[in-house]
C-alpha cells in the first residue's frame, strides 16, 4: 500500500523523544523491569525486599499500603529499620532531630514505650520518642487527619491504620502524598487486597510457618518464622512468589543472673520444653 | 505627617446587617435605619427604589412597602467603632476616632513598612471588605483636610493629596459646605456668593470674622496647616475583652463565624499594636435567659501551639470549632477575650530573596504547630498525644500517652535516659543481653486467657518462647485509687498458632495477655 504522510508540509517539526527518556520516566516502565523512580527510595534494610520495589526502598511521597489478616505477625518491624536510620534514638547520632516526625494515625492498641525506644532488646532499631506523635480519631476522622497531615511540612513519616476506607479515600492521600515527602503507610484489612486501589505500592504481609533460616548455631537447628511479603502491586513488572523475610525477633534473654550462660537444649521437634526453647534469630543480618 | 481619613457612610446599616451570605434568598430583602421618623440610611437595594435618605417613614414605604425597617443603634455603633480602630491599630499606632462614623490613621511612619502608599491602602480597604464595610477614603497632609476630601470625595474617585504645597489649591476646589458648622452660617456664606472655599480664602479674614464667626475661619487654617490640630489619640485598651451584640439571633453555631471575624479582626490588630501575640483566648457565646436559666454561656477555648496573630489562623482555628458545636439555645451576645498576651517580635526580612532557605517549601504547607492546632479544634483536646516513657517497672505505668502541648514540642532530653539511668542499664546501643525484652503495643487492659493443661490459649495454644521475666513492684501505691498497686507476674513472648508474637503474663489469677510484638 503506498506511503502516507503522517504530517503534512505546514505542521511544525516535533522533537523526536528518544526511547530511552521515554523509559527514563517514573510511569512508563518495560514489561519485564522495574520503574525508574524519580528519588531514591529509604532502604528497607531487607536486601531481598529493597531489590523487588522501584528505587531501591520504600518510596517517598507515595502511599504503600499493607494488608495483613491478622496483626503482631511482624508488620511494624518491617518498618522498623528504614524508621529507626531516620528517626534513630540513639544519642551518639546527631541526625536524629532533623529529620521530621512520625505520626502515627488511629492505632488500634495504645504504644508502648519501652518497646519503641529498645528496639528488641539491642538498641538497633529504636525510635527517639520526641518525634512521635500520636492522633487517636475514628472512621472518617482518621482519614482527614491524615490528609491534614500530608499537608504539613516537616513529617517525616505518616503510619495510619484505615480499616473501613475506601479507595477514594487512598487516592485523596494518595495526591497529597505526591506533594510531600514523607514514608507514608496505610494499614488496611485483608480484604482489600482483591480490590482495585490507586496506591502503587501494595504488599499483603502473611506469616509463614516454614522454617526458613540458617542454621548458624552450632547445636541442633535454629528455627525463626518468616515473613511472606506478597507484592500485589507495584511499579514494575508483576511478582507471583512472596518474599520471605526474616524479621528480628525477640532475642533469647538470660532472665538469670547477666554472666551466667544459657542453658542450651538439644531440640527435637516432639518434646517442646517449654522455658527454655532455644531460638535463634537472624538478627545478626540486620544489625550488622 | 499624612492622614488617612476613612468615612463609613453606611455605618448605620452594616453595623446592624448580619452575614449577607445568609440573606441572599428569593425574596429580596431591603433595609433602612431610621432616626425618628426619618430614613437615616437605606442599602442599595432601596436607593433603587427610591427610598432616600432624610425621608420619612410613610413616604418610604409608599415607594417600596417592602421595606424592612431598623431602629438605629447608637451604642452598638460605638463598640464596632472602637473594634475597627483596634484592628487599625495592625497598621499604624496613630489611630483617632473622628466623630461618629470615621477614623483618621496617621500613615506616614508604616508606609515603608507595608511596601509603599498602595499596597497599604489595598491591605487596608481589603481588610475592611472582607468584614463587611463600606467605605470612602482620602489622604491628605493635614487631619481636617483629609477629613473634608473624604466627606466630599465620590465613591470611585479618591483623592489623594501628598504633599503640603499642594494642599492650599486642593482646599481651595472644595465646595463650602463642608465648613458649615451651623445652618445660618451655611444660608448667610450662600447668600454672599461664595461656591468655593478658594472663594472664601480670598477674602479678608478679620472681614469674614466678623460676619460669619470664628469658628469656620479656625477650620480652614486647620485644614490648610497654619495652625495645629490636635486630635485626641485613641487608646488601646490594656486587655482586650470586646463584644458585639448580634443584630439577630443565631442558632447555628456556623452562622456565628461572619460575626466572629469581626472579633478577631479587632483582636489581630491590637495584638499587632501591642506587637505581642496570644496562645489561648476566650470566646463566650451568651445565650437568652430559657425557662431553665441554666446554661447561660457557653465558652470555648482556642489554644494555640504557639503565641500567634495570625487572622487567618485563628480563623481557621475558630471554624473548625464551630461547626462541631452546638447551641443549647440562640445566642445573642458574643464576647472574645485575650487571656494571655505573650510578646511575639516581628520576623526578619530576608536580605536575598528567599531561594537559599533550603528547608521550608514556599509557605503553601503548614507548620506542626498549625496541624496540632487543627487536629485538636476537629478531633478534641486529647486527641493528639505524645509517648512519654517513665521509670517503672510495671508495664502499665512505664509508658503513657500523654496530651501534646507545645513545650514538649521543642526539643528537649527526653525521659528514656532517665529510664536507662534507673534501671541499670547503660546506653542503649552498648548492651546486647541485659535490656528487656518490650513490645511495641500494648493492651489498654490485661485479656484473660484460658488456659488448657497449664498452657495459655488464644485461638489455639500458644507456645511460650521465651523465659519467664518477673516483673514484681508497686507496693507503694497499692491503696491508691485507680492505681495498678503491688503486681506478681511472670511473663512471657508467646507465639500463637496465627504466627502472632504475643506478650503474655501469669499472675495468681491465671493467664493474661498484655502486648503484642510489631
Amino acid at each position: 500500500m503506498s506511503h502516507v504522510p503522517l504530517l503534512s508540509g505546514n505542521a511544525p517539526a516535533l522533537p523526536a523523544a528518544t526511547l530511552a527518556e521515554v523509559l527514563a520516566r517514573p510511569d512508563i516502565w518495560r514489561g519485564d523491569t522495574l520503574a525508574t523512580a524519580p528519588r531514591p527510595g529509604v532502604s528497607t534494610g531487607f536486601a531481598a525486599l529493597d531489590a523487588e520495589l522501584p528505587g531501591g526502598g520504600w518510596p517517598r511521597g507515595t502511599v504503600v499500603e499493607l494488608m495483613s489478616r491478622h496483626s503482631g505477625i511482624g508488620e511494624i518491624a518491617l518498618l522498623m529499620p528504614a524508621l529507626a536510620a531516620q528517626f534513630s534514638g540513639n544519642r551518639n547520632e546527631i541526625s536524629g532531630g532533623s529529620n521530621g516526625w512520625i505520626i502515627c494515625i488511629a492505632p488500634p492498641l495504645l504504644p508502648f514505650a519501652p518497646g519503641w525506644t529498645s528496639g528488641y532488646g539491642n538498641g538497633a532499631h529504636s525510635i527517639a520518642l520526641q518525634r512521635l506523635m500520636v492522633i487517636r480519631a475514628h472512621g472518617d476522622d482518621a482519614a482527614w487527619a491524615c490528609a491534614r497531615a500530608l499537608d504539613t511540612e516537616g513529617v517525616g513519616a505518616l503510619l495510619a491504620w484505615l480499616p473501613n476506607s475506601r479507595a477514594a479515600t487512598i487516592r485523596r492521600l494518595q495526591l497529597l502524598a505526591e506533594r510531600s515527602e514523607a514514608l507514608v503507610f496505610v494499614f488496611r484489612p485483608c480484604a482489600c487486597a482483591t480490590q482495585s486501589s490507586p496506591s502503587p505500592l501494595r504488599l499483603m504481609l502473611e506469616a509463614s510457618g516454614c522454617f526458613y533460616g540458617v542454621s548458624s548455631a552450632p547445636t541442633g537447628t535454629s528455627t525463626s518464622t518468616a515473613l511472606a511479603v506478597h507484592l500485589i502491586k507495584r511499579r514494575g513488572a508483576g511478582r507471583t512468589a512472596p518474599l520471605y523475610l526474616n524479621l528480628p525477633r525477640p532475642r533469647r534473654q538470660s532472665n538469670l543472673l547477666p554472666n551466667l550462660l544459657p542453658v542450651d537444649h538439644m531440640l527435637s521437634p516432639q518434646l517442646q520444653v517449654i522455658p527454655h526453647v532455644v531460638v535463634e534469630s537472624a538478627i545478626s543480618a540486620i544489625s550488622a | 505627617m499624612l492622614w488617612l481619613s476613612l468615612l463609613f457612610p453606611q455605618f448605620p446599616l452594616e453595623v446592624l446587617a448580619g452575614d449577607p451570605a445568609l440573606q441572599s434568598g428569593s425574596v429580596a430583602v431591603t433595609l433602612a435605619v431610621i432616626e425618628g421618623e426619618h430614613i437615616l440610611v437605606a442599602d442599595a437595594a432601596a436607593r433603587g427604589a427610591g427610598v432616600m435618605p432624610g425621608m420619612r417613614l410613610a413616604a418610604a414605604w409608599a415607594r417600596q412597602p417592602l421595606l424592612t425597617v431598623l431602629e438605629r443603634r447608637s451604642d452598638l455603633e460605638a463598640a464596632a467603632l472602637q473594634r475597627l480602630a483596634c484592628w487599625a491599630g495592625g497598621f499604624t499606632p496613630e489611630v483617632c476616632i473622628r466623630d461618629e462614623s470615621g477614623l483618621l490613621l496617621e500613615i506616614e511612619g508604616c508606609l515603608r513598612l507595608f511596601g509603599g502608599l498602595d499596597a497599604l491602602l489595598k491591605q487596608i480597604l481589603d481588610g475592611l471588605a472582607a468584614q463587611g464595610f463600606t467605605v470612602r477614603h482620602a489622604i491628605a497632609p493635614t487631619p481636617m483636610a483629609a477629613s473634608w476630601f473624604a466627606l466630599i470625595a465620590a465613591p470611585i474617585s479618591e483623592t489623594r493629596c501628598l504633599q503640603i504645597d499642594q494642599l492650599r489649591p486642593a482646599v481651595a476646589d472644595l465646595p463650602v459646605a463642608v465648613l458649615a458648622s451651623s445652618p445660618d452660617v451655611a444660608a448667610r456664606i450662600h447668600a454672599f456668593g461664595l461656591q468655593r472655599l478658594g472663594d472664601l480664602m480670598a477674602l479678608p479674614r478679620a472681614a469674614l470674622m466678623r460676619r460669619i464667626g470664628a469658628a469656620p475661619l479656625l477650620a480652614l487654617s486647620k485644614a490648610l496647616g497654619e495652625l495645629p490640630d490636635l486630635r485626641q489619640r485613641f487608646i488601646f485598651p490594656d486587655r482586650f475583652c470586646e463584644t458585639l451584640e448580634l443584630p439577630a439571633r443565631i442558632e447555628h453555631a456556623a452562622a456565628l463565624l461572619y460575626a466572629g471575624q469581626r472579633l478577631v479582626a479587632a483582636l489581630c490588630g491590637w495584638l499587632a499594636m501591642r506587637a505581642s501575640g496570644v496562645a489561648a483566648c476566650l470566646l463566650w457565646l451568651e445565650h437568652e435567659r430559657g425557662r431553665d436559666k441554666a446554661e447561660s454561656a457557653t465558652c470555648i477555648e482556642l489554644r494555640f501551639a504557639e503565641p500567634t496573630r495570625d487572622a487567618n489562623r485563628i480563623t481557621r482555628v475558630l471554624r473548625e470549632r464551630l461547626e462541631r458545636l452546638r447551641l443549647p439555645s440562640s445566642v445573642l451576645i458574643m464576647r472574645l477575650e485575650a487571656t494571655s498576651a505573650e510578646v511575639l517580635p516581628g520576623h526578619d526580612g530576608q536580605l536575598f530573596s528567599g531561594a537559599n532557605t533550603g528547608a521550608a517549601k514556599s509557605g503553601a504547607m503548614d507548620t506542626m504547630g498549625t496541624l496540632v492546632e487543627r487536629l485538636q479544634a476537629r478531633l478534641g483536646e486529647g486527641s493528639v498525644m505524645r509517648l512519654e516513657q517513665f521509670a517503672d517497672h510495671r508495664p502499665e505505668c512505664a509508658s503513657r500517652l500523654v496530651p501534646w502541648s507545645a513545650v514538649d514540642g521543642r526539643d528537649n532530653v527526653c525521659s528514656t535516659d532517665a529510664f536507662a539511668q534507673a534501671s541499670g542499664f547503660a546506653g542503649v546501643a552498648q548492651c546486647a543481653t541485659n535490656s528487656p525484652l518490650r513490645p511495641l503495643w500494648l493492651l489498654p487492659k490485661p485479656e484473660s486467657l484460658n488456659e488448657i493443661n497449664g498452657r495459655p490459649q488464644r485461638h489455639g495454644p500458644l507456645e511460650l518462647m521465651n523465659g519467664p521475666e518477673r516483673i514484681e513492684s508497686g507496693w507503694w501505691d497499692a491503696d491508691e485509687q485507680g492505681a495498678i498497686g503491688d503486681v506478681r507476674r511472670d511473663y512471657f513472648v508467646a507465639r500463637s498458632t496465627r504466627q502472632e508474637w504475643l506478650w503474655v503474663f501469669r499472675a495468681e489469677a491465671g493467664w493474661f495477655l498484655h502486648g503484642v510484638f510489631a
